[in-house]
């Protein structure tokens, strides 16, 4: 009896919620449909598959087993795609963290609300522009006779054009710089709406206590917004191969780099497109795909478990 | 009254937002389920898939109509991302639709890899134009084999046996599923008054005779002369690398490399050109230019993205024959009557080998909707009267031919050339059963003989096509193929490394490099398979 009153209830509950519940079930299924139906593809990592069979060949195809797996790891640049990735990853997570809570910050402490808006307008309109149009906007900029060369040849710092596009101790800067001003307002919206959350008394209480503006941030601001950092750290952490908080890595990768500086520009992603996809070898990329789906679902459990030890904040 | 109301108004948005996505998500599974449905064969689509096809079938193409004088239109995706005109528009297409009754709906390829995601998603149009991927597109299940469609619609065309069974070579089961334009012998060419298209070194004649016509007979005399220019015009930029295509084989080919990717050895074995100690030294000469400034950071040739040069910008400028040459001095007339560009008479030790199997080829895919009027068409491409029309223009109107049998065009056509619209206006891109002779006369006929007087004799003695090199490279999924991609992904940065090396050290050092990586990705396992196929397929081609 008391399961059954358990059940009704529930059942109840679910319709009263219904116009919540509709909206939740929309997106399990959109979540369903392109992010776990598409997994049962991974099964061609494993086959000598080949994109002439179509989706029969994932049922006739022959196994092969790590095959695949093998090859890449035996790849002459296997270690300089790994180290490629990472570095370009973590030095992008290194800023990209950080300051979109900066922004917030500031963006919290300006007093007039006109020039919050256009603060915070600003600074996530680059989030909607394409990575195409922001490569296009470094190629304008950085060539032999843009805008940058041409300033500093003027002011005397450079006789010769610095090559910014193909040299590769360039690559990493512009790539950081890149993602940092294009996604950097949209985070900050997060952190934004984190900080709306935290309770005024407590300001007006610290104020009243002779805190400056500095200790209200320290002590109130950001302890207040810590757990919303540390699901984000988590969840970028996750995505960190792909470029966590500083747009997509594979976008960067491709659009930004060239034959000069291909020694740092080439990053796992990038590969699997010239070698894998491009040649029309669906199993290899495939297998590439899962090798970093697995450093990714690492990266979030154990990103997780010392959160949990160091400030009890965690996903799960 | 008032909330209640209002709490109705949002329940209903809330259903209409609900309604819209679930309509997106499962539009886009649809769509998912078609593509599919296509790529495993095409046979098990739904009725309504079936039904829409048959109306597609009489509403666009007729249907039973095809033989009735009605305009079909047939889809086709041209795989050349580089391709200037992405439209079946212009006085030859007019004519090619008036005399064949097909018109084309066109796509042209945004990046190399749209292609192989067309196939593997089954969402090929009518026809697939390209010059890649021609072993996977030889598949039965993707796209129709010619011999088949031949004998079901009684096509009378013999195919010529070397283009035949270079086509039947990419394909596992022997059949042809296409056939590759621009295939010429060696001695096709004697008759010619053009040359193949190879690798060409242009400059500007206007500035040579400036700077008091130096020697340019080695790589030395050209760095000196590139010196000589980088004086005169601070500005300018000595060496031009345009493409990624040209740019290094244009260099092979004058220090007597040529265009081969495996050169014959002494031992009868075949080397990759990559191991040549002359394409090292062109690599080195190259990074000497590069850190003297004669070759600018932002060419294409080091980033897709490049801005390029104003038409003037540049004294030597590597390209094609028949290619780059007229559209650019129409270009430099119009800024000064005075500035020309010459194609550079090679040095003595050039060599214009080869190694060609034809261009690209027509696919008909699976997907498409009327099949006989796809090989009737394509068939009537490789007539020579559609190939000196889709190549030259209209005979009589837009050329005649002189007592030599060149054409020569008439003075509409000539001030398009010069005005540089006559793609627009008359649009030769739609050579696809097109003949290289015929082009290459066809585009020799546009320039003056100045500009190529020097250069083209010199190529015509030195060129020679050894087609079983190519036939011998490896295909489909094997190890070599996988091999030899490896090896082809790894030259274009090192190249473009070895040419931005801070020294010459460095520079050698980076090639040995590239030697290394080259063998530790199979390199030698792809020479011998090449070594074993060349002694196989040679005698079929001789």
């Amino acid at each position: 009896m008391a399961v059954d009153e358990r059940k009704k209830s529930v059942w109840k509950r679910i319709g009263k919620q219904k116009q919540i519940q509709t909206f939740v079930w929309a997106g399990l299924l959109f979540l369903f449909v392109f992010n776990f139906v598409p997994m049962f593809g991974i099964i061609m990592a494993f086959e000598n598959y080949s994109i002439a069979d179509g989706v029969k060949g994932l049922f006739t195809s022959e196994w092969v087993g790590l095959k695949y797996f093998r090859e890449f790891v035996n790849d002459y640049n296997f270690f300089s795609l790994i180290r490629n990735t990472l570095v370009l990853s973590l030095s992008k997570m290194v800023f990209t963290l950080p300051l979109p809570i900066l922004l917030a910050l500031i963006i919290n402490e300006i007093r007039s609300r006109l020039v919050k808006r256009i603060v915070q307008t600003v600074s996530y309109l680059p989030y909607f522009i394409s990575w195409v149009i922001v490569a296009g906007f470094c190629q304008l900029f950085l060539k032999s006779n843009g805008i940058v060369n041409n300033m500093l040849i003027s002011i005397g710092s450079i006789e010769q054009p610095i090559a910014f596009m193909t040299g590769k101790q360039y690559f990493l800067p512009i790539a950081i710089f890149t993602a940092c001003w294009k996604d950097m307002g949209w985070w900050a919206i997060l952190f934004l709406s984190a900080i709306a959350g935290i309770d005024p008394n407590l300001y007006e209480a610290a104020e009243m206590d002779g805190c400056s503006r500095l200790k209200r941030i320290w002590h109130i601001t950001l302890p207040g917004i810590k757990s919303t950092i540390t699901v984000v750290l988590i969840l970028s952490l996750g995505n960190l191969l792909g470029g966590g908080l500083g747009g997509s890595n594979f976008d960067q990768a491709w659009l930004l780099g060239n034959g000069g500086n291909s020694e740092v520009s080439e990053i796992i992603q990038t590969y699997v497109m010239k070698i894998g996809l491009s040649k029309g070898r669906y199993a290899y990329a495939a297998a590439i795909g899962l090798c970093q789906s697995i450093i990714s679902v690492v990266l979030v459990f154990t990103s997780n478990f010392f959160s949990k030890k160091v400030s009890g904040d965690s996903l799960f | 009254m008032k909330t209640k109301s209002s709490e109705k108004r949002k329940r209903w948005l809330a259903i209409l937002l609900v309604t819209g996505l679930l309509a997106g998500v499962l539009s886009a599974c649809g769509n998912g389920t078609r593509a599919e449905t296509s790529s495993a064969g095409g046979q098990n689509g739904s009725a309504s898939e079936e039904a829409q096809k048959t109306e597609q079938k009489s509403g666009e193409t007729g249907g039973d109509e095809a033989d009735s004088g009605e305009v079909k239109t047939l889809s086709i995706f041209i795989d050349h991302t580089w391709y200037p005109v992405d439209s079946f528009t212009g006085a030859i297409p007019d004519e090619i639709t008036k005399r064949t009754g097909i018109t084309l709906d066109v796509t042209v390829a945004v990046d190399t890899n749209q292609l192989g995601t067309m196939i593997s998603s089954g969402e090929l149009p009518d026809l697939v134009y390209t010059q890649r991927l021609l072993d996977t597109l030889s598949n039965p299940n993707i796209c129709y084999s010619y011999e088949d469609l031949l004998s079901e619609y009684n096509v009378d065309w013999e195919i010529p046996a070397k283009q035949l069974g270079i086509a039947r070579g990419y394909s596992q089961d022997g059949k042809a599923y296409t056939v590759l334009n621009m295939f010429a012998d060696t001695s096709d060419w004697e008759n010619s008054n053009s040359v193949p298209m190879v690798g060409s070194l242009s400059y500007r004649r206007d500035i040579y005779e400036e700077i008091g016509c130096p020697p340019m007979n080695s790589l030395d005399d050209l760095y000196a002369v590139m010196g000589q220019v980088k004086e005169k015009h601070p500005d300018m930029v000595p060496l031009q690398l345009l493409g990624q295509n040209w740019n290094t084989e244009v260099f092979k080919d004058l220090v007597g490399v040529g265009a081969l990717r495996y050169i014959e050895q002494e031992d009868g074995s075949y080397q990759c050109y990559i191991r040549d100690e002359r394409y090292k030294e062109v690599l080195l000469w190259l990074n000497k230019c590069y850190a003297s400034g004669y070759i600018s950071p932002d060419d294409q040739f080091f980033s897709d993205a490049s801005q390029g040069f104003n038409a003037d910008g540049y004294f030597f400028s590597c390209g094609c024959t028949q290619n780059g040459i007229t559209g650019t001095n129409a270009e430099l007339a119009a800024i000064d009557p005075s500035y020309v560009r010459w194609e550079m008479k090679p040095f003595d030790t050039a060599y214009y080998g080869q190694s060609s199997l034809g261009w690209s080829g027509v696919f008909i895919s699976k997907n498409c909707k009327d099949p006989e009027a796809a090989i009737k068409f394509v068939q009537k491409m490789f007539t020579p009267e559609m190939q000196q029309l889709s190549q030259m223009g209209r005979e009589g109107i837009d050329f005649t031919f002189d007592d030599k049998g060149f054409p020569v065009y008439s003075d509409e056509w000539m001030a398009s050339v010069k005005a540089d619209t006559n793609v627009k206006d008359y649009n030769t891109w739609f050579y696809l059963g097109g003949s290289t002779i015929i082009e290459a006369d066809g585009r020799v006929a546009q320039m003056e003989e100045d500009w190529y007087k020097d250069a083209y004799p010199e190529i015509r003695k030195r060129y020679e096509n050894l087609p079983w090199i190519e036939a011998a490279r490896p295909i489909g999924e094997t190890d070599e193929k996988i091999a030899e991609d490896k090896v082809t992904e790894l030259i274009m940065p090192y190249e473009q490394r070895i040419i931005q090396a801070s020294s010459q050290e460095e520079a050698a050092a980076l090639y040995d490099e590239l030697i290394t990586n080259a063998e530790k990705s199979g390199l030698a396992d792809v020479e011998a398979y090449v070594t074993q196929r060349v002694a196989e397929l040679m005698p079929m081609y001789q």
